[in-house]
């Protein structure tokens, strides 16, 4: 049986594509059968982010509605074994999804694999909940402004009272909570919040601290997931967060401003000089 | 909570779905079957606090009536209730040949209960002990023990609500009786919204959009209260909102 995740926010444009590209690959990385579907219907950037967007023939909807089976809608990625991309259609609508077909072919893909990662759509509406509506464990991806963080606090009531965990009455949907695009330097400066603001707020357990990068623009102009780019600090951050996931101790790291001294000036690491 | 019962096949054409749910009713528990007894102190009750029960849904209960007595004069009971506000939905409890009439009366039959039942009193003005039915409320407060997020709320009729954990900004609790908040309170919190003025908020950090009681309410931006403030209690003081601590 596999565990079903989903990364969600509410709000859009904060990480979450980025962030299942890395999670999805990280756990492939670690030797997990992993399954990344992108719920975005009508958008259609997952496959960008991870490199295949010139194999996808059939998509989810395609299978959902029964046009094509898995086998040929689910593709294999070519850098990482165990990894496997479930693609959106582009030409949809919105609801072409139904509940009854996502289940259907969750529960066909839970015989197979591991870990199934659901890319959520942006929003808190019918496709929002019906990529959440199945999980086991959610990722609520957060940037350090308010907006964010209210509307992830909006997702996580979603959670606790519209997924099928809670609607059955079972043990809750296990929450964690990812801080993305994260600016020690503009935190310190008090432009945008810092770590205990919004742990505060959300008051659910903290999974990682990805930094604002330049290296995530490259990445996924070059259809590469952040994480397998081991020099870059978000590479590094996300494999933490995956560290951390299977139940490793990993200190946080990046999350403190770095005074320039005279020597990290001559040093400058690699990250430094794309920031 | 049960919200069960499936929804009919899924035709464009439904009017209407099947659900169940459980609801907070007052119960009135009867203890003797003297309509006159009955109509002087439930007017006396409601004189008191009008507003607190004002269209509240009601069950009489029976288990207290001597079991000797064979009949009650429901279509009676029924129109002193309705004429004092009150919507009487049922009757539980006590003999069956009751249940009986109840039913004649247009009254639902709920089983007898279970669960100890906690006494509503208003601590302005007491009822007098001596007469014959006693108000009860069929729940005590209400505890939530998971965070309150933003866009929802939560209502406890009839009673406190106990909240172990923080509410969020763009959260709202409402009770007739008092709100406890073990956590942070960001949202809005609305005690004794039924118009009991003696009801009170506690916190262990108050950082509120919005505080009120019985109607009166204040705003975060109001009176440049300093926001968090730790271990307070919010009462009403000469009609006035006060942020206080403790003794
Ligand atoms: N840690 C980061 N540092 C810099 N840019 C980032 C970071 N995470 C995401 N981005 C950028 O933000 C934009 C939105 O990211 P995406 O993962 O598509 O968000 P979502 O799926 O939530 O809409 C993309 O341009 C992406 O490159
Ligand atoms: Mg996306």
């Amino acid at each position: 049986m596999a565990k079903i995740i989903v990364v969600t926010s509410g709000k859009g444009g904060v990480g979450k594509t980025t962030t299942s590209a890395a999670f999805g690959t990280g756990l492939a990385l670690r030797g997990y059968k992993t399954v990344v579907i992108d719920f975005d219907v009508g958008l259609r950037n997952l496959d960008l982010v991870m490199g295949c967007e010139r194999r996808v023939v059939y998509d989810f909807v395609n299978v959902v509605n029964e046009e094509s089976n898995l086998t040929q809608s689910l593709i294999k990625d070519k850098r990482v074994s165990n990894l496997y991309i479930l693609p959106a259609s582009q030409t949809r609508d919105k609801d072409a999804l139904t509940k009854e077909g996502v289940e259907r072919v969750l529960n066909e893909l839970s015989k197979e694999f591991d870990y199934i990662i659901c890319d959520s759509p942006a929003g808190i509406e019918k496709g929002a909940q019906l990529a959440l509506y199945f999980a086991d464990e959610a990722i609520i991806v957060t940037n350090p402004e308010v907006s964010s963080v209210r509307d992830s606090d909006r997702i996580l009531g979603i959670l606790a009272s519209k997924s099928r965990r809670s609607e059955n009455g079972q043990e809750h949907v296990k929450e964690h909570l990812l801080l993305t695009r994260y600016s020690p330097m503009r935190a310190e400066r008090g432009d945008m919040l810092n770590i205990q603001d919004v742990t505060d707020i959300l008051a659910i357990p903290l999974i990682g601290v990805i930094p604002e990068s330049k290296a995530v623009l490259q990445a996924s102009n070059a259809g590469v997931p952040v994480i397998l780019d081991k020099l870059s600090e978000a590479g590094q951050a996300y494999s933490d967060v995956v560290g951390r996931f299977l139940g490793e101790e990993r200190p946080h790291r990046f999350i403190n401003a770095q005074k320039k001294g005279i020597l990290s000036r001559i040093f400058k690491t690699k990250e430094e000089e794309t920031v | 909570m049960v919200d069960t019962l499936a929804e009919p096949t899924e035709k464009q054409s439904a009017a209407f779905h099947l659900k169940g749910s459980l609801f907070t009713l007052t119960v009135i528990q009867l203890l003797r079957s003297d309509m006159d007894a009955f109509a002087k102190q439930l007017r006396e009750i409601i004189a008191q606090s009008p507003k607190f029960f004002a269209h509240a849904p009601v069950v009489v209960d029976l288990s207290a009536i001597d079991k000797q007595i064979n009949d009650i004069d429901f279509i009676e009971l029924n129109r002193e209730l309705r004429f004092n506000t009150l919507v009487p939905v049922g009757v539980r409890g006590g003999q069956n040949k009751l249940h009986d009439q109840a039913k004649a009366a247009g009254l639902a039959v709920f089983p007898a209960s279970k669960a100890e039942d906690f006494r509503v009193e208003k601590n302005k003005t007491q009822p007098e002990k001596k007469a014959a039915p006693v108000v009860k409320a069929t729940s005590s407060a209400k505890l939530v023990t998971k965070p309150v997020r933003s866009g929802q709320q939560i209502y406890a009729r009839g009673g406190d609500l106990i909240i172990v954990s923080t509410v969020s900004h763009g959260a709202e609790l409402l009770a007739d009786g008092n709100i406890h908040v073990y956590g942070t309170l960001r949202g809005r919190a609305l005690a004794g919204v039924n118009g009991d003025d003696n009801a009170r908020i506690f916190c262990k950090i108050l950082d509120a959009d919005m505080i009120s009681i019985a109607g009166r309410y204040r705003l975060r931006d109001e009176k440049e209260d300093k926001m968090p403030q730790h271990n307070v209690q919010i009462l009403l003081k000469d009609d006035q909102l006060e942020i206080a601590g403790f003794e």
